[in-house]
């Protein structure tokens, strides 16, 4: 029976690297979407004043209008909430993907078994 | 000796392997292409209609927009549809997003899982609550004193609001799929 070879330095190594590749991919999307939405919220908000002003809009559209933006913020706060979920499933996942075919591949040498490897998207 | 060693570490290995295997996640639905194509399309079709109406527009004229704006709605209400029939994430129920739904609320965001279930379903229908409110403007031209209706500002807020919407539902969307093609 051949011994399990499991090299911990560069499994650790290849993690940092597939984690570093989504984080330096993903973060600045976040914070370009987090501000995007910040900035058009308070455009929107400045929009209602300047067409208060020209007298172009009514008071029950005042009304409105305050209520969409309300519902604009509170649906971009889920969305940053769900995508910082999503983000922390993919790197969750990463490593759990790197660790396990190490793992496999140092149990395929030694005892000759190959476990399947799951599927993450899924429920395990 | 040398034999139970093996088995020990073989062992150790194997249940490593399946604590592993509990551990594995699922805290976002899976990636929709069609719902991402379906919500960049309506994106332009809705700016395309409401940049046609810059400057506010005439009384008389709403049949000319009327078929743009049943398609536009039809389409959004689609994405709705989509978007809330998408399975939810199977491990939202998990202590770990529980505190970080507890670390939200102690900063004043009241999130639910509920909400994290499809987190750009509000989004999508912030943008069909925009684009009918701006329709029934237009429809039954009540701007008070204007003679235009809907008036200039109207046009220009509901612009800016339809694409922040969008923005976030499109976002969300090229996030799932990139983050599946990463993986």
């Amino acid at each position: 029976m051949a011994n399990i070879t499991f090299d911990t330095q560069e499994v650790l190594s290849d993690v940092v690297e597939g984690v570093k590749g989504i984080m330096s991919d993903q973060q600045p999307k976040l914070k370009s979407f987090i501000r995007s939405q910040t900035r058009g919220a308070v455009e929107f908000g400045a929009l209602i004043v300047e067409g208060l002003e020209k007298d172009e809009i009514t008071v029950s559209q005042r009304a409105v209008y305050l209520e969409q933006l309300e519902d604009m913020i509170t649906a971009a706060a889920y969305t940053v909430a769900g995508a910082v979920l999503a983000i922390v499933e993919a790197v969750w996942n990463k490593m759990v993907n790197i660790i396990w075919t190490a793992i496999n591949t140092a149990l395929t040498a030694a005892i000759d078994i190959a476990l399947p490897l799951p599927d993450f998207g899924n429920d395990n | 000796m040398k034999i139970v060693t093996l088995w020990f570490r073989h062992s150790i290995t194997i249940f490593f392997t399946f604590v592993i295997i509990g551990c594995a996640t699922a805290l976002a639905p899976a990636p929709s292409p069609k719902l991402l194509t379906d919500s960049q399309s309506a994106l332009t079709e809705g700016l395309v209609l409401m940049q046609g109406m810059s400057g506010g527009v005439e009384a008389g004229t709403y049949e000319q927009r009327k078929d743009s704006y049943s398609k536009l709605l039809a389409n959004l209400q689609s994405i709705v549809v989509l978007i809330e029939s998408r399975p939810p994430a199977s491990d939202l129920d998990s202590d770990k997003v529980k505190i970080f739904l507890d670390y939200a609320s102690s900063k004043g965001i009241l999130i639910t899982q509920e909400d994290l279930e499809q987190p750009n379903l509000k989004a999508a229908q912030n943008a069909v609550d925009q684009i009918s409110f701006l329709r029934d403007m237009d429809k039954e031209k009540d701007c008070g004193k204007s003679i235009k209706c809907p008036t200039d500002s109207n046009i220009k807020i509901a612009i800016k609001g339809y694409m922040i919407s969008m923005g976030a539902v499109i976002y969300y969307e090229q996030l799932l799929v990139d983050l599946k093609e990463d993986n």
